[in-house]
C-alpha cells in the first residue's frame, strides 16, 4: 500500500533498528487488523500510540501528533450492530473498546501526511527518509503523561 | 328431489354449519355467505386430500451436543404446501466477503433456494507470473488477512516442492507452530464474535458487552495471545515476513519460546471457561444432518495442520486417499452461474472442508484434552450436521495449545540452531497444500530455469465449500419447512449455516477466463 505501510515501517525501525528495548513498551503491527487494537486498551495499557498516514493537508511527509479526543472519523458511522474484522473504522473500534473496558489509555495519533498511497510494494523518498525522526516523535509521545 | 331443491338444501346446510362455527367462535358478527362458500370449498378439498405412503429413508446417526432439540417446534404459520417464504439476505454479515442468501417459495414450490456470491474476482494467479520465486509468498498471503499464514506456508510448500527443496525438521517444527497460531487465532474470533450472538439472540457481539463484557474480554485475551503466538514466529501478526522457501530469514530466541510456552499456559483456564460457555448453548445448536463427503489433511503423526495426503471419509465411513500433486482430480473445479467463485466435487456432487472435515478425518490423532472436550459435546465421528464445525473448532483451539506447547518443548530439547536456507535443486512444477482455518488450501507453481514463476493455481477451502453450502441449503430449507418456521426463523436457520462454515469468500474469487462478447 505504498505510503500506509509507514506504519508497520515505524514500529519495526524502532523494535529492529533502533533496538529500542524498554520493559513494559511494545510494538504492535496491526496492518490492516484494526479490529485487533481493541485488547490493547485493557487497563495493563497506560498508554498507546498509533502511527499512521492521514490527509491533513500538510506537505508530503509532515506528521501532526493528536490526542484522540481531537480527531474524529470522516468515515459515515456505521450503525452499532456491524463489524467487520477486516476494515474496520479506528474510532468505531475504540468505541466499542471503550464500553468493555470503561475507560482507555491515552491514546496519540501520529498522523503522516503520504505522497502516494498506492497498491505497490515500497514507500516514497519523502517518508522513507523520515522513518528515524518518526520513530523519535512516537517515543516521544509514548514517553509524555 | 330437483336440481333446484338440492341447491337450497346445501345452502340451507351450509348456513347451519357456518352459524354453529361461529357461535363456538364467538364470532357475533354475520356474515354467512362468503363463509359458506369456503365451507364447501374446504369440504370439497377434503374429499380430495390424499395422504403419501410414508417412505424409509436411512440416514446415519444425528450427532447433536445438547439433550433439547434446537429447533423448537413453532406454532404452526401454514402447512408446507401453502407457504410463501421470501428471503432475500444480500451481503450476508459476520462472515469474511460478500455472499447472498436467495429463497424464494410460492405455494409450497421452491422457486429458488441460493447461495450466491458476487465477489469479484481477485487475480492472484495472475499477479505472480513473472515474480521470483522469492516473490511469489509474499504476494499470495495478500490473499487474505485472517489466513495470511495459510497462504504463505502453502505458497511456500509449492514453491519447495517445484523448486526441489528439502526443508529441515526445525523449519517443518517451526511452521506448524506458526500454523497452530493461525488456527487458534482465527477460531476464536469466529467462536466468540461471529457465532456466539446467533446462540445469545444478539445480531453482534457489540450488544454482548453490556451483559458479557468479562466474556468478550476474555475472548479478546485469547486473541491476544494468538497474534503474540504468530508475530514471534512468523515475524508479523499478518502477512508473515520470516517465512520464505527454504526456511526462516529470523528465528525465535530459546527464552522467547519458553516465554511463549508460559503465556500460552496461563491461558488454560480461559480455555475451560470457553469450552464451559460454549457447552452451555449447545442445546441452541439446530440438530440437522445432511450425508456429507469430508475432505482433509492427514498423515499417521499428527492431528496435521501442516503436512500429509488428502484424506476423504464419507459419512458411510469409506476412505479414498490422493497424493497433494494430484490436487486436481479430488477438487475438480467447475463455474456456476450463481457464483464467483467456482464450485469443487469429488465421490459426490460436493464436499466439505473445515473443521469438521478435519475432526472427521482424524478425530484419532487429537490430543487427550481436545478428545476431552468433543466428549462433553457429544461429538464424535463422523458427524454431518454442518452447525458443529464451530464446537469442532473450539476442540481444535484446545488441540492448537497442547499440541503447540508439545512442538516447543520438542524444538527446545533439540536447540535452536541457525540454519541457512535450503537452495533450490531444479525449476519446475509443484503442489503445497497445509489445513487453513476454514479447511485444506492448494497451491501450486511453476518456474522456468531462471526462478520466475510461469504460471500458478490456489484453490481455497471456501470455494471447496460453496457447493456443498448449496447442497445444504436445499436439504435445510424442505427440513425447516417441515417444522413450520416462520420466515424470520428461516432466515435465521441460513444465516447460522452460512456462518458456521466461517467462510472466507473474498479468498475465494480468485481467476476467471473472461470471454467478451461484441
Amino acid at each position: 500500500m505504498y505510503d500506509d505501510s509507514v506504519g508497520i515501517r515505524v514500529a519495526n525501525h524502532l523494535e529492529n533498528c533502533l533496538n529500542y528495548h524498554r520493559a513494559g513498551i511494545f510494538f504492535v503491527d496491526l496492518s490492516n487488523r484494526v479490529f485487533d487494537l481493541i485488547s490493547y486498551c485493557d487497563n495493563k495499557t497506560s498508554h498507546i500510540v498509533i502511527v499512521d498516514t492521514g490527509r491533513l493537508g500538510l506537505d508530503a511527509g509532515d506528521y501532526k501528533v493528536i490526542r484522540l479526543e481531537q480527531a474524529r472519523s470522516s468515515k459515515k458511522r456505521l450503525p452499532k450492530v456491524s463489524v467487520d474484522v477486516h476494515s474496520t473504522d479506528l474510532f468505531k473500534v475504540l468505541d466499542f473498546a471503550r464500553t468493555l473496558y470503561k475507560e482507555l489509555p491515552i491514546i496519540d495519533l501520529l498522523i503522516i501526511e503520504p505522497k502516494e498511497i498506492k497498491l505497490a510494494e515500497g514507500i516514497s523518498n519523502d517518508l522513507a527518509r523520515k522513518i528515524d525522526e518518526y520513530s523519535k516523535i512516537a517515543l516521544a509521545a509514548l514517553e509524555r503523561a | 328431489m330437483t336440481a333446484k331443491k338440492k341447491k337450497k338444501l346445501v345452502k340451507k346446510e351450509a348456513k347451519k354449519t357456518v352459524k354453529k362455527a361461529m357461535k363456538k367462535a364467538g364470532v357475533k358478527k354475520k356474515n354467512t355467505k362468503n363463509a359458506a362458500k369456503k365451507v364447501i370449498k374446504v369440504k370439497k378439498k377434503a374429499a380430495k386430500k390424499v395422504v403419501p405412503k410414508k417412505k424409509k429413508v436411512s440416514l446415519p446417526k444425528k450427532q447433536n451436543a445438547g439433550k433439547k432439540p434446537a429447533f423448537r417446534k413453532a406454532k404452526a404459520v401454514g402447512t408446507s404446501k401453502k407457504r410463501n417464504i421470501k428471503v432475500d439476505v444480500h451481503h450476508l454479515t459476520r462472515v469474511e466477503g460478500h455472499g447472498n442468501i436467495v429463497i424464494d417459495v410460492k405455494n409450497g414450490i421452491v422457486k429458488k433456494c441460493q447461495w450466491q456470491v458476487p465477489e469479484a474476482p481477485r487475480f492472484f494467479e495472475a499477479m505472480v507470473r513473472d515474480r521470483h520465486y522469492s516473490e511469489v509468498a509474499r504476494i499470495t498471503s495478500r490473499i487474505c488477512g485472517i489466513c495470511s499464514v495459510g497462504h504463505t506456508l502453502a505458497s511456500v510448500k509449492a514453491s519447495e516442492a517445484a523448486l526441489g527443496i528439502d526443508i529441515t525438521e526445525q523449519t517443518r517444527n517451526l511452521r506448524k507452530l506458526l500454523k497452530h497460531a493461525e488456527n487458534f487465532d482465527s477460531h476464536i474470533l469466529h467462536i466468540f464474535f461471529l457465532v456466539a450472538p446467533d446462540l445469545l439472540g444478539a445480531p453482534s457481539v457489540f450488544p454482548l458487552v453490556e451483559k458479557h463484557g468479562p466474556v468478550v474480554a476474555m475472548a479478546l485475551r485469547l486473541k491476544r495471545l494468538g497474534h503474540e503466538w504468530g508475530a514471534l514466529i512468523g515475524g508479523r501478526t499478518t502477512h508473515p515476513t520470516t517465512v520464505v522457501p527454504g526456511g526462516f530469514t529470523k528465528l525465535p530466541t530459546e527464552i522467547e519460546l519458553r516465554e511463549l510456552r508460559a503465556k500460552i499456559l496461563a491461558h488454560e483456564q480461559d480455555l475451560v471457561t470457553t469450552a464451559d460457555l460454549v457447552l452451555s448453548l449447545a442445546g441452541k445448536i439446530p440438530n440437522f444432518n445432511r450425508p456429507t463427503e469430508y475432505i482433509a489433511l492427514s498423515s499417521d503423526d499428527d492431528y496435521e495442520l501442516y503436512s500429509g495426503e488428502i484424506k476423504s471419509t464419507l459419512y458411510d465411513g469409506s476412505i479414498a486417499t490422493y497424493k497433494v500433486a494430484d490436487y486436481r482430480s479430488v477438487t475438480n473445479e467447475y463455474l456456476t452461474p450463481q457464483s464467483t467463485a467456482k464450485w469443487t466435487k469429488n465421490r459426490h456432487e460436493s464436499y466439505a472442508a473445515g473443521a469438521l472435515a478435519r475432526f472427521n478425518n482424524n478425530y484419532d490423532k487429537l490430543h487427550e484434552k481436545a478428545l476431552a472436550v468433543a466428549t462433553k459435546f457429544g461429538l464424535k465421528p463422523i458427524c454431518t450436521n454442518p452447525f458443529m464445525n464451530s464446537v469442532a473448532q473450539l476442540v481444535e483451539v484446545v488441540n492448537d495449545v497442547y499440541q503447540s506447547v508439545a512442538l516447543i518443548d520438542q524444538i527446545l530439547k533439540d536447540g535452536i540452531k541457525d540454519e541457512p536456507l535450503v537452495r533450490p535443486t531444479k525449476f519446475s512444477k509443484g503442489a503445497g497444500a497445509v489445513e487453513v482455518p476454514r479447511g485444506i488450501l492448494f497451491h501450486e507453481y511453476e518456474y522456468d530455469k531462471d526462478g520466475m514463476c510461469i504460471s500458478g493455481n490456489c484453490i481455497i477451502p471456501t470455494n471447496q465449500n460453496h457447493a456443498n453450502i448449496q447442497k445444504d441449503f436445499e436439504a435445510l430449507l424442505p427440513f425447516v419447512m417441515n417444522l413450520n418456521y416462520n420466515n424470520d426463523e428461516i432466515k435465521l436457520a441460513f444465516e447460522m449455516l452460512v456462518r458456521a462454515y466461517d467462510p472466507c469468500i473474498s479468498c475465494s474469487t480468485h481467476y476467471l477466463d473472461i470471454i467478451i462478447e461484441e
